[in-house]
């Protein structure tokens, strides 16, 4: 009798209440507060919102990397703060991140196949791999992503950004992780290697099956990317919904008018847009 | 790399004839001459000016130093003008004790630097505030000040260590190190705060950088991150500073050697400037000079070594 409940796949990642904290004592601030949503396995949730909106800091305490001041973050049904320390490795294979600046993001002292096999050599002694398996596994995964396997004898400094950006992506699953959280991946490249990262995102969720965090500051990029979309706003959520929909139908003012603060390649509808940012702020003024 | 060290040298030959005419003349400015310092007061001017002709002081000063240099190019840096020893000889003896003085130093400084600056980074809160103002009393206090210092406090007030005194490693090498132990101390206290600094603001600095972000997220142990990445990462403008130490503990020694009377090259120097024993005075400029190419050239091997990005281009 509980056949329906057991066949469905839990959500990857729920988020209930999150609260968060920057500082310490009396500079003590609130970030992030009381957001929730969740991302369906094998989805995609955007995370957008102005710089100092709490993208990030929701990202980095999803990863445990900050501390959580209240509510609750479940990943694969599990309270992220309850695991105990020893299982937390575990955890960091299961969910990985990639950043924003492709120049930072990579060990300049160490050549592209010894950041790849890093993170394998933490995972526990029982299910290590061994060399092969590690140098076959880079291979593979470089190959993945589009550049070829003897990257992995050069360093950093011999890839361009969009390179760089996709050795990021291939460190990212090495360890075959379930969900990742991308912050701010496309940001820092060329409109054109933009696609092409994106495209490779969206390329490998359906082929492993990943499910995305997409932290953005740029709709666009999100809603090519994204199934389901979040408005960050001063730390808490002003709209959530399917893409489309948020897209489409925006019900928040502030959600409309991020839409219009983006730029479009159509010199009559950008101006069009242009007015009606220009008619909603005298609006504002003379109210 | 060949062409790097080839260069180096070829360019040390013009530093090593520009820096030995600026000690040349240098001398020569300097009251008295070695003459008179030789035969004392009792000295008649005939006699002083006999002495004069047998030492070459007569001739033009041109002449005096294109003669030096010609027997230098050939490796013969003359003799002292007191003892006739040759001054290749003369050095040649008390290398080992400068040698010990300045390599237990670097040891010193780059071990004791690195592992405070990134302790204070890795670690922060009040070692790095400490840090921060040591550095800059380190940096303010001049080597000699704390050798006698040192002497004052360790040596006669409280007689832990000898306040003088050197004996060869060869010899007796626990006395050798226990005689080296306060001047190395003095001679490297200043270094050590400046790497520290060095190292704690480039560890700070690769720190927040998002690959070390990677790792942690990922679950690396903290202890790997910062022996493996860290620490490799911000050594390359720490390794600058060890360099500049290195230089600088040279004019160190020169003072130290003097408080804790060790018999080094420091020591020959300020005795020779004193009696103008010119020839003396150049030999050591010129091993100084080299050391200082050496230093340099071992550096920047060593970046090569440290930055794969210096390899590649």
């Amino acid at each position: 009798m509980s056949a329906p409940d057991t066949l469905q796949v839990p959500d990857i990642l729920e988020v209930e209440d999150l609260a968060v904290d920057h500082g310490v004592g009396r500079k003590r601030k609130r970030a992030v507060n009381g957001v929730s949503f969740s991302i369906p396995t094998g989805s995609t949730l955007g995370l957008v919102g102005e710089s100092g909106s709490g993208k990030t800091t929701t990202g980095m305490a999803i990863l445990g990397m900050l501390p959580i001041a209240s509510g609750r973050v479940l990943f694969e049904g599990r309270d992220i703060t309850a695991i105990p320390r020893g299982e937390q490795r575990a955890l960091g294979a299961r969910r990985q991140v990639i950043f924003q600046d492709p120049y930072s993001s990579l060990d300049p002292t160490k050549t592209i196949g010894y950041t790849l096999a890093e993170p394998c050599r933490i995972a526990a002694r029982a299910d290590r791999m061994s060399a092969a398996q590690i140098a076959e596994r880079q291979a593979m995964l470089l190959q993945r992503v589009g550049l070829s396997p003897d990257a992995a004898r050069r360093y950093p400094a011999q890839f361009s950004g969009g390179q760089r950006q996709r050795i990021a992506i291939a460190r990212a699953l090495m360890l075959s992780p379930r969900l990742i959280v991308c912050d701010e991946p496309v940001s820092a490249l060329d409109l054109s290697v933009q696609a092409e990262v994106l495209n490779l995102l969206v390329e490998l969720q359906r082929d492993l099956g990943l499910s995305l965090l997409f932290i953005s500051h740029d709709l666009s990029v999100v809603r090519h990317i994204s199934h389901s979309i979040v408005v960050l706003r001063n730390g808490a959520v002003v709209e959530q919904g399917p893409a489309g929909r948020v897209y489409d139908e925006p019900a928040d003012q502030y959600t409309r008018s991020l839409l219009a603060a983006a730029p479009v390649p159509d010199p009559a509808e950008q101006q069009a847009r242009r007015d009606e940012r220009h008619r909603r702020r005298m609006e504002d003024d003379s109210r | 790399m060949v062409r790097l060290i080839v260069n180096r040298l070829l360019l040390s030959i013009v530093l090593v004839v520009i820096s030995s005419i600026a000690i040349f003349f240098l001398m020569s400015l300097v009251p008295g001459d070695p003459a008179r310092s030789i035969l004392g007061a009792a000295a008649t001017p005939d006699s002083i000016e006999r002495l004069r002709q047998q030492l070459g002081l007569d001739q033009p000063l041109l002449a005096q130093y294109g003669s030096w240099l010609l027997g230098a190019l050939r490796g013969d840096l003359g003799e002292s003008v007191f003892t006739g020893d040759q001054v290749v000889t003369l050095i040649l003896a008390r290398v080992p004790v400068t040698a010990s003085l300045i390599l237990l130093s670097t040891l010193v400084i780059a071990a004791l630097g690195t592992a405070l600056g990134l302790l204070s980074a890795v670690r922060g809160g009040v070692l790095g505030k400490v840090l921060d103002v040591v550095s800059l009393v380190g940096l303010a206090l001049p080597s000699y000040w704390v050798a006698i210092l040192l002497v004052a406090l360790v040596a006669v007030a409280l007689r832990i260590f000898p306040a003088t005194g050197y004996f060869a490693f060869a010899d007796d090498p626990g006395r050798w190190l226990l005689g080296l132990i306060l001047p190395v101390a003095a001679l490297s206290l200043g270094g050590v705060t400046i790497v520290a600094k060095q190292m704690r603001d480039s560890a700070m600095d690769v720190l927040a950088r998002d690959y070390i972000r990677v790792l942690r997220a990922t679950g690396v142990r903290e202890s790997s991150i910062v022996l493996k990445h860290v620490l490799r990462n911000s050594a390359l403008p720490s390794l600058t500073v060890v360099g500049l130490t290195v230089v600088g503990s040279l004019t160190g020694a020169v003072f130290v050697e003097n408080v804790f009377v060790l018999p080094g090259l420091g020591t020959l120097v300020t005795q020779a400037t004193t009696s103008h024993d010119l020839p003396v005075v150049l030999g050591v400029g010129v091993f100084f000079t080299l050391f200082v190419i050496v230093v340099n050239l071992a550096i920047d091997l060593l970046y090569g070594v440290l930055n794969p990005k210096v390899r590649v281009s």
